[in-house]
């Protein structure tokens, strides 16, 4: 009977030795290192998936506050014409006359005594931006 | 244990290979990830954003008057539309018909046959429905109803102002699908429409938007907003004043133009007939013509108000003095051509002040001609005729009058030019170089735009001199005379209170072949207060049937708009300023 001595590669890859040797290590080191692995990939799933939330909600938000601005606009520029259409003159003529209002045809000017006209006239002048 | 020679050589191919391999790969991977890097992720950018929306519209900027009254605003409408393949059965189109039905203003069975092809994708119920029915229409929450909302342009004040303003038409070359046309919208377009937005977004694979993607989103820069000049009060009165005076004298049409002589600016304008801008569709179907503004458009030969420009030359270039006499036969001939006054009557020795008063042709071609034609066509191009006052209006004309330059001028031209025949003008450039007399000698460019407001930044228009055309002295000499004409001679266009300066004018209208034998225009042209001039209104009735005369057609309808403006312009009265200034008012006393 001869004997079958073994390739030191092939000891070292037997099935059993690799148990060994993988248990071994899984029991000293790397079984904390696995886990601390795991907790590190956990901890970015979960803080991208809390930036993916925040993302989204904030676009949603933005987008909800957007067509909010839109609306208020809209509704903004529609008043604007109202007012508008309510302050026209045919109208205000026509409520003028049914409240017995008359058309001014001449203004009447009140003389103050000692009020200078010509300062008055420099600030008139400077509030209609005439003077430079 | 031992390698055999052939395992190892296997070995070393394997690994050979494999460095191959590898070396292949950390290649292309330096090629992507360095060499063509931004190639690369220019291309994936392109793949995988997309416009979210095409673009979003910006608002187009508002228009107000001088006072801060809005003339032209927007409104958002709605374009309802339904999906009929989106309906089950009958049943439901009907429901659905009956529920829209009140809301649109439609007969259910309309809405019914609209909707009753069970293969179209879309169709359209209703077009520009107001944002409150949009509302409701919302409220009932069906998928099918689509709403696609749109920017209407809106004129609260209707007509008033409409040449000035012009309009928004829809115009599918443009890709917002509309433009400004006529008035301020045309000329100011490009800074009313401001810039459209972007929104871009990153889809997935299947064409989707990614809600948590890197979006990109440009917001729309909104058009600027308009201040005008225009105040809407003045522009109410003269539009009113306008229309009376077209059904009193039976005139086809009529303009007013109010400017303001020291400054250009134009405080109201108008031409009848007139039109109602939210209404440009149905208005266009009845006169295309209507839009064209006849303040700056349409020419017209100004008739006698040209002889305060000739006078105006004469005095400036000292070929006449103020006191110098002439002597009235009735007729002269220029160039071969008789000339006679519009009365047909000989006056004798008159002054210049009466040559303006009686509006004398005889003695307005005997001026131009010693005047010589070079320096009466250099004044008449001075005073701003033959070419743009440069109005920031859409539309603007030159006008036009021939000079020695042209093959066909003759002398006799010289003639008829001097007392405003055979020279076409606007009647924005007639008001214009009245003006330029009335301020003293500089012509100024008119304008309607008194600011641009960009959000809280004003900017406000300068007024801006054109040239001087005459001497103030000059100015101030004829303005006087024009103050007698309007006391002795126009005593229609006078105002209670207040020393007008001003001349009528008539012209024929000229016609394919000639002038038309009755037909006429008639004009006024006055200034107040002539010392210090606010207001210069220029009034203008196109072929009047109850008389044919600027003084009695167009001088008392001046007259009855400068009571009403100086009221509401707060101008006032030469009794006031005396006292107030505590000096003589008027020219004599100065």
């Amino acid at each position: 009977m001869s004997t079958h001595t073994l390739h030191p590669v092939q000891t070292l890859l037997r099935p059993g030795n690799i148990a060994q040797r993988f248990i071994w290590r899984l029991e000293r080191r790397d079984a904390l290192g696995i886990l601390l692995v795991i907790f590190i990939v956990s901890l970015v799933g979960w803080l991208y998936l809390t930036q993916a939330n925040a993302i989204a909600s904030v676009n949603l938000a933005t987008e909800q506050n957007r067509d909010l601005l839109k609306a208020v606009q809209s509704d903004n520029a529609r008043l604007k014409i109202e007012i508008a259409e309510w302050e026209s003159l045919g109208r205000i003529e026509a409520r003028a006359r049914e409240l017995g209002f008359a058309p001014a045809t001449t203004a009447l000017y009140l003389s103050v005594p000692g009020y200078s006209v010509h300062e008055a006239s420099v600030w008139e002048a400077s509030r209609l931006e005439l003077t430079p | 244990m031992t390698v055999s020679p052939s395992t190892r050589s296997r070995i070393t191919v394997v690994m050979v290979l494999l460095s191959a391999a590898i070396l292949v790969l950390v290649g292309q991977l330096v090629r992507w990830q360095v060499v063509e890097r931004d190639d690369l992720l220019a291309r994936a950018e392109e793949e995988h954003r997309v416009q979210v929306a095409a673009t979003i519209p910006a608002v187009r900027g508002l228009i107000y008057d001088r006072d801060g009254s809005l003339l032209g605003g927007n409104l958002t409408t709605y374009d309802i539309g339904v999906s009929p393949d989106m309906l089950r059965d009958d049943e439901h189109r009907q429901q659905l018909a009956e529920e829209l039905a009140p809301l649109l203003g439609q007969e259910p069975e309309t809405i019914l046959e609209k909707i009753s092809d069970a293969s179209l994708k879309h169709v359209y119920l209703a077009f520009q429905v107001p944002q409150e029915t949009a509302h409701q229409i919302s409220a009932l929450d069906r998928r099918m109803i689509t709403q696609e909302a749109r920017n209407q342009r809106v004129y609260p004040q209707r007509a008033l102002a409409s040449h000035i303003l012009g309009f928004v038409f829809s115009d599918k070359a443009d890709r917002r699908g509309y433009s400004g046309a006529y008035g301020v919208e045309g000329f100011y377009d490009s800074v009313l429409r401001g810039t459209p937005g972007v929104g871009m977004a990153e889809r997935d694979p299947f064409g989707a938007v990614i809600p948590i993607s890197d979006a990109h989103y440009t917001p729309p820069s909104n058009g600027k907003n308009l201040i005008l000049t225009i105040r809407r009060a003045a522009q109410r009165v003269i539009e009113r004043e306008l229309q009376s005076a077209l059904a009193e004298y039976q005139a086809e049409a009529g303009t007013v133009v109010v400017l303001e002589p020291r400054t250009g600016a134009i405080v109201a304008m108008a031409s009848q007939p007139s039109y109602d801008p939210n209404r440009y569709a149905e208005e266009a179907a009845v006169n295309p013509d209507i839009f064209i503004d006849p303040a700056i458009s349409l020419v017209y030969e100004p008739g006698s108000v040209v002889k305060i420009v000739t006078v105006a030359a004469a005095l400036d270039s000292g070929t006449i003095t103020p006191d110098r006499m002439l002597f009235d036969a009735g007729a002269i001939e220029v160039g071969g051509s008789p000339i006679r006054n519009w009365d047909n009557q000989a006056h004798g020795w008159v002054d210049i002040t009466t040559v303006l008063g009686l509006s004398l042709n005889v003695e307005s071609a005997q001026i131009a001609v010693e005047l010589g034609a070079e320096r009466f066509y250099t004044y008449v191009r001075r005073f701003g005729f033959g070419s743009t006052t440069g109005v920031d209006l859409y539309g603007e004309v030159s006008g036009s009058f021939k000079t020695p330059d042209d093959p066909n001028w003759s002398e006799s031209d010289l003639g008829r030019n001097s007392f405003g025949q055979a020279i076409d003008a606007t009647p924005l450039q007639v008001a214009s170089a009245i003006s330029a007399i009335a301020n003293g000698g500089l012509l100024m460019r008119p304008y309607v735009v008194h600011a641009i407001a960009d959000g809280a930044t004003l900017l406000p228009t300068a007024p801006k001199p054109v040239r001087r055309v005459v001497t103030a002295q000059t100015a101030h000499t004829v303005t006087r005379m024009l103050e007698a004409v309007v006391e002795h001679h126009t005593t229609l266009a006078q105002v209670p209170g207040y020393r007008v300066a001003g001349k009528s004018g008539t012209s024929q209208v000229y016609v394919p072949g000639g002038y038309h034998p009755t037909a006429t225009i008639a004009s006024f042209v006055g200034y107040l207060p002539p010392d210090d001039p606010a207001i210069l209104i220029l009034v203008v009735i196109k072929r009047p049937k109850a008389s044919p005369w600027g003084g009695q057609v167009a001088a008392p309808v001046f007259s009855r708009i400068a009571k009403q403006l100086v009221v509401l312009l707060d101008i006032p009265p030469d009794d006031v300023r005396r006292q107030a200034f505590s000096q003589p008012v008027g020219w004599n006393s100065q």
